[in-house]
Order: structure tokens, then sequence, then C-alpha cells
């Protein structure tokens, strides 16, 4: 149980090693390869037999290592971290989907009554695509799915919803594809995984809930001709394939909002901004446990940010959208030459920033934006 | 062709004074180097000199008319993020150890292993159990002292220390066990071999050489 006595251990190893610098010491461009791993075998048997009894180079290794970035690999599964499991929480979720799709037309069922899958959301639009239309509202059902989006936002819930007869049974219902192409950092609320068209947002109608296709398609079938069944159940078979587009839709939007409010991590890690809407930053000066909102007085969306110190933060956003705030309080627009949307931004200080467009120009400024180049 | 031909081209324009490339080098790494300085010094201190660095990196206060450029001595061998690291690291340790040679040690350094007054055998215990660690620590690999250097001597956590030897957090705390291991074993055999000392004063000799209950302790309290 007892060990070696670390105090005398120290002060052996200590005494070892030779003090004064040497000749023979690492220099940076050596120092620098160790840390990459470049060193031939040789190099570095020769650079650890040195370093083993030189106190100057095992002050300078441990330097490097304490400055060395964070490994990305050893990152993921620490708590905290858990952001990097949202795709594959997303993906489990669209693999989920996709196998829960029925892919015949629904058959009599015997034993016990099965409760449908049912992917929640609220609230739930009406379904956007107007080829489903036809086939997806025959009739008013209370047991309209939706999806739901959980407080956390992180993943979708998915629950098992008792039917209320074995006959007014409805296949399971994948969530309608979400607003996916140009989507902007928003909030997670504004990102609700609800039944948003593209473009353009359905007019206000009456409720009128969605049921499956294959419902449709048997009520449909139970009052057409045999050869209109046909077709309507061909058209239901159709969907399958539109709902399991819709299930990848999903696992996209998923994976987008762990995107959403991306943060604006300063050198000091406990300094961070958030981008909200409406022109509004949050900052927080606790790691992200909480975050006061500030006002840049400007309506134009923001887009992205980059913040060199503690209190000194950019943000640039469309419409040519310049902010800086230098008391890591206020912010101040910057002038800016023209009316292009901007997407990234790199500053270094208060000054020096180079900003990005999205036709992909970048302009750089060195004087703090009275002059851009 | 080097795996940091990038580097070594924008490298190579800043020596020659190319702005745009100037101006690009100190957009890309000068927040790095911030952070890696504080990270040596929390309480930015130091950001001066990474900030100095800026200076001979640019080539200026050279005499001869002619630019002599820090970046003439980038060579492509690691990235240019890491050389400037190991710029940083090298002129910190430098200052680090240039001020302590100006200041008294702490009382941790100069204070003595323990001061046993009823222990008449405590001195030449302490003189063995020294004696016999600088041998034993003489004969382990350069690779293992290494490691025990920057976990005992730097201070560096496992994660760290494993960072230095390129090795897991995990294989480092292996390691580390085993050479303690070694090491107690092998000064057991040298008090007993080279000291003539039997078992029984093997144990009083390590017992009372046994470090003094304290944050030197928490470690193995942490890790064993």
């Amino acid at each position: 149980m007892s060990d070696v006595p670390v105090r005398l251990l120290r002060e052996t190893l200590r005494d070892d090693a030779a003090t004064a610098a040497s000749p023979a010491c690492l220099d940076a461009d050596t120092l620098a390869a160790w840390s990459d791993a470049a060193l031939s075998a040789a190099d570095r048997a020769t650079a650890e037999s040195h370093a083993a009894n030189c106190a100057r180079c095992q002050a300078m290794l441990a330097a490097m290592a304490l400055t060395a970035p964070p490994a990305p690999a050893r990152r993921w599964w620490r708590a905290g971290t858990y952001k990097w499991m949202v795709p594959l929480t997303a993906a489990a979720a669209a693999v989920v989907l996709w196998s829960v799709i029925p892919r015949t037309p629904a058959a009599p069922q015997t034993g016990a009554p099965r409760a449908p899958l049912v992917v929640t959301a609220a609230p739930a639009p009406p379904e956007p695509r107007a080829d489903d239309a036809a086939t997806v509202r025959p009739k008013p059902d209370s047991t309209n799915p939706t999806v739901r989006q959980k407080a956390d936002t992180r993943e979708a819930t998915v629950r098992l919803k008792p039917d209320t007869t074995e006959t007014e049974r409805a296949p399971r219902e994948v969530a309608a594809p979400p607003r996916l192409p140009g989507a902007t950092p928003v909030g997670i609320d504004a990102f609700a995984l609800s039944a948003v068209p593209a473009a353009p947002p359905p007019p206000p109608a009456p409720p009128q809930p969605s049921v499956t296709a294959q419902a449709a398609a048997d009520a449909l079938a139970s009052r057409a001709s045999p050869a209109a069944a046909a077709g309507v159940a061909a058209n239901a078979n159709e969907s399958i394939q539109l709902r399991r587009e819709r299930a990848a839709a999903l696992a996209q939007a998923l994976a987008k909002t762990s995107a959403a409010a991306p943060e604006i991590v300063s050198p000091d890690r406990n300094v961070r901004w958030r981008i909200r809407t409406a022109g509004i930053v949050e900052r927080s000066v606790d790691a992200g446990k909480s975050w006061q909102p500030q006002l840049t007085g400007v309506a134009a969306p923001l887009v992205s940010g980059a913040a060199p110190s503690a209190t000194i933060c950019w943000v640039v956003g469309a419409r040519g959208t310049v902010l800086r705030s230098t008391d890591g309080a206020t912010w101040q627009r910057v002038q800016f030459p023209e009316q292009t949307d901007l997407t990234a931004v790199l500053a270094s200080d208060a000054t020096h920033v180079s900003v990005t467009a999205t036709d992909g120009r970048t302009f750089t400024t060195a004087d703090g934006g009275t002059t851009w180049r | 062709m080097s795996a940091y031909s990038a580097d070594l081209e924008l490298a190579r324009l800043c020596a020659e004074g190319d702005e745009p490339a100037w101006e690009r080098f100190v957009r890309e790494y000068r927040p790095l180097l911030y952070r890696a300085a504080d990270a040596l010094d929390r309480t930015q201190g130091a950001r001066e000199i990474a900030d100095s660095l800026y200076a001979d990196l640019y080539g200026i206060g050279k005499s001869g008319g002619e630019r002599q450029s820090l970046f003439r001595y980038y060579q492509g061998r690691s990235s240019l993020a890491t050389w400037l690291r190991a710029v940083l690291a090298q002129r910190y340790v430098d200052r680090v150890r240039a001020q302590k040679k100006a200041e008294p040690l702490p009382d941790e350094e100069a204070a003595p292993v323990r001061r046993d007054e009823h222990d008449p055998d405590h001195p030449r215990y302490v003189a063995l159990v020294r004696a016999a660690l600088g041998r034993v620590v003489a004969r382990m690999t350069a690779r293992d002292r290494l490691r025990l250097a920057s976990y005992y001597v730097q201070g560096l956590t496992l994660a760290e220390t494993g960072r230095v030897l390129h090795e897991s957090e995990a294989t480092a705390s292996r390691q580390l066990a085993r050479s303690r291991r070694t090491l107690r074993r092998d000064v057991e055999t040298a008090l007993r071999e080279d000291a003539g000392l039997s078992d029984d004063q093997i144990a009083a000799c390590l017992s009372s050489v046994a470090d003094d209950p304290g944050q030197l302790d928490l470690k193995q309290v942490i890790y064993e």
C-alpha cells in the first residue's frame, strides 16, 4: 500500500535534471515537431533522452501541453458536450421512423390491439403537399398524429398512443418535412418540428386533421370501384416513399437544431455570446449557465460572430450589418460599404476584422471599420 | 513536399514583408497566440510575450536595414500554429526561469522532508532513500523519467502528461503506476543489498521518510 516518498522523488528528479540551458536544448522547431508528433523515431529518442534530464526542456514541454488545443477525440463523451450526439440521435430517430413505416397496404390483423406509433409535434399544421391532400384528408380524425418537440428540443418524442378501436387504427404517420432550405439559426421554439411548408406557407384553413395515406386508401377503397381502389393503393404506396423522404428530412432538421443559436466563445471560455432573433444578442459570463440579453439596435437577422477577447465581440448579419461591442455590454453598428448579406466574421481584436459575404467575397478592415478593403 | 506547405508559404510571404500575408497571419493566428498565452498565465501576464513576438515575426528593430523575421526559423516540420506555441512556450519558460533566479525558493521547496525529533535515524534514512532513489531513477528509461518529471515536477495532470508523451490519459496513469511500483521495489532492493538493511529496517526507513500528510499525498489518494 505504501508508495514511493513523493517529495523525495520530486527532489531526486529535480536534482538530476540540468537547470541551465544548453545547446542541446530543444529549439522551437523541434519542440513544435515533437508536439505535432512529426519527429522521426531517432529524433524523438534523442529529444526524449535530453528532455528527461533537462529542467528547461521539461518546462517547455509542459508549456506545450498546457497550451495545446483540446483533443476533439476525447471531448465527445464528456459531460456537457452531448450536442455531438444530436446528429446521431436524429439518425437513430430516422431509422426508427423508417422502420415503422408500413410497406404494404394495411392487412386485417388479428390478436391484441396494437398501438400505432405517433410522432407528436405542436402545433400540427396541415399537410403541405397538394398531391397528398387528396388522399390524406378524407375525413376528420381525432387520432391525428402530431409532431411535438420536447422542452429541451434535442430529440423528438416518440410515443405510443393506444387506439380507440381496432378498426379505427390508423397506420403510423411520419412527421411532415420541417422547414429546411435557407433556414437561418433561430430559436428552437421557432424551429418547432411542425409541418411547415418550405414556401409559401399555406393559408389558414379550418382544422382538418390529417390521417395517413394508408387510412385514406382504405377509406376510399371501401366506397369506390376496385379499379379506383387500386389507384388509391398505388397512391398510398407512393406516399410511403414520400414518408421515408420526410423521415430523412426530419433527421436533418433535428441535426440542424443543434446548430441553432450558435455560441460565440471568447478566449475566456466563461464569457460567450449567442445570437437570438430580432437583433438580440445574449451574453454569458458563466460559461453559458445564464444569459443576459443585449439589444443591438438593429432589426436585420444576425448570423455570425467572433469574440477575440472577453469584452470585444463582432457580429455580422443580413444587409451589411456589422456590429461591434468593445465593452462586452453595448453595441455599435459599424459602417459597411455594401448592403450585401454577411455570413461570417473573423476578428483578432477591436480593429482587425474580416467578414465574408454570401457571394464569397471577403472584406477586411484594420481600423475598426473606418475603411474596408 | 511538406505537409505544412501552406503554412510555409505563409511564413515565407510574411518574412518577405508581404502585407496581405501579414494581415492574414495576424487575423488567423493572433487569437491562437492569445489563447496559448492565457493558458500559460491566466492573469494574461503572458500576453505581452505574445505581443512581443509580433515584432520579431514582422522583423522590425533589426540592424543593417534588412528585415530579419523570426519566420525564417520556421522550417515546416510542424504546423505554423504549433511552432508559434513552441516559440511562445520557449520565451515564457525562459522568462519565468529568469525571474525565479532572483526570487527565494518558496517554503515548500526549502522545507525538509520531515522533521521528526523523536527519530534519531531519520536523517540517515533520508540520505539512504535519497541515494537509492537517485540510482533507481537513473536506471529508468528516459521516457519513464520524463513521464515522472512531467507529472511530479511540472505538476501536469495525467491527461497533460499523456499529451507530452503522445499517449492517452489512461496509458499515462498506468505507466506512472508501473513506475512507482518499480521505484518502490528497486528502492527496497537497494536498501537491502547496498545499505544492508533488514526487512524491518527497510519498513522503518520508508515509514520514516514517508511524506507528511498534505497536498503531496492527495494525488496518491486520488489516483491510487
